[in-house]
C-alpha cells in the first residue's frame, strides 16, 4: 500500500513537471503577428509572380524577407525560453505531412489562378489567387507551431 | 509502451523530476530546472553529474554572445528508455499499466499533450 502511494506520488510529480515544460514552451512560442507576417510574406511572393521580371524579383525579395523575418523572430523568441523545443519534432510522418501542406498551398494557388485567369489580366490574376493560398499558409505555420511547441495553453493555466 | 524497468538511479524524487522535464523537451535550461525544482545550483549540478555519468543526460554550454552563456540539458536515448521504463514500472505498481486516458499512465513526454488530428503520428 505504501509502495503504491509512493508510486502514485512519483507519477503525479512526473506529470506536473512535464506540464511545466509544456507551459514554458507555450509561453515562448511565436506570437500571432509573427504567423501573420509569415502568411503576408507568402502572399507577396505568390501575388507578384506576373508583375514583370524586374518588379516580380523585387517583390519576391520583399516577400522572402518577410518570411525570413517571421522565422527569425520566432526562433529568437523561442531561444529566450527555458526549453528550446519539443523532442522528436520531425518524425517521417510529419515531414510527409509538411510536404502535403506545401503541395496543398501551391495547389490551391494554382487552382484559384486557373479559375480567375479568364476574368482578370494575366499580371493581376495571381493577386486574388494568392489570398486563399496565404490563408492556408497561415494555418500551415500554426500547425508548425503546434508540433514545435505543443498545444496553445492559456496564460496561467495549471 | 515501454517495458517496465524500475531504475534506482532515477527513482529519487529530484532525479525523477529532472528526467521528466528533460524527457519533455530539448535543450532544457539549467536555470529553468533549478527554479522549477527550487534547489541550489550545487545540488542540481550534483544530480546532473550523476545522471550524465550514467549516460542518461548530456549537459552542454551555449554562448549567447557578449560573455553570456547558458547551460542546456538534453536526455539521451538511453536516458529516455530508462525514464519511460521507470514510469512503466511505477504504472505497474499501481496497477494501471496500459490504461488509456490517464495523464500519468503512459502520458509522459510532451508529445502526449498534443491533441489528436494534428496530422502527425504520436511518439511512443
Amino acid at each position: 500500500m505504501e509502495k503504491e502511494q509512493e508510486a502514485r506520488a512519483a507519477l503525479d510529480d512526473v506529470r506536473r513537471r512535464q506540464e511545466s515544460v509544456g507551459r514554458e514552451l507555450s509561453r515562448h512560442r511565436p506570437r500571432w503577428w509573427m504567423d501573420l507576417l509569415y502568411a503576408l510574406g507568402f502572399y507577396v511572393v505568390l501575388a507578384s509572380l506576373e508583375l514583370g521580371a524586374g518588379i516580380s524579383l523585387a517583390a519576391a525579395g520583399v516577400g522572402f524577407a518577410l518570411l525570413f523575418l517571421a522565422v527569425a523572430l520566432g526562433i529568437r523568441r523561442a531561444a529566450r525560453g527555458g526549453v528550446s523545443g519539443r523532442r522528436r519534432v520531425w518524425t517521417p510522418g510529419r515531414v510527409a505531412a509538411a510536404a502535403v501542406w506545401l503541395a496543398g498551398i501551391l495547389g490551391v494557388f494554382w487552382a484559384a489562378r486557373t479559375l480567375i485567369e479568364g476574368h482578370l489580366p494575366e499580371w493581376a490574376a495571381p493577386m486574388p489567387a494568392a489570398v486563399p493560398a496565404a490563408v492556408l499558409s497561415w494555418f500551415f505555420v500554426r500547425w508548425l507551431g503546434r508540433i514545435g511547441f505543443g498545444p496553445r495553453r492559456p496564460a496561467g493555466a495549471e | 509502451m515501454a517495458e517496465p524497468r524500475f531504475d534506482e538511479l532515477i527513482h529519487a524524487s529530484t532525479r525523477l523530476s529532472i528526467m521528466a522535464m528533460v524527457a519533455a523537451g530539448t535543450g532544457v535550461e539549467f536555470r529553468f530546472i533549478r527554479d522549477e525544482l527550487g534547489v541550489s545550483d550545487s545540488v542540481l549540478s550534483k544530480h546532473l553529474a550523476a545522471l550524465e555519468s550514467a549516460g542518461y543526460l548530456t549537459v552542454r554550454k551555449e554562448s549567447l554572445g557578449r560573455g553570456w552563456r547558458r547551460t542546456l540539458v538534453d536526455i539521451t536515448d538511453e536516458g529516455d528508455a530508462a525514464f519511460h521504463g521507470h514510469v512503466a514500472a511505477l504504472d505497474a505498481i499501481i496497477g494501471r499499466a496500459g490504461r488509456r486516458g490517464d495523464p500519468a499512465a503512459g502520458g509522459t513526454g510532451a508529445a502526449a499533450d498534443a491533441p489528436a488530428g494534428d496530422g502527425a503520428p504520436r511518439e511512443a
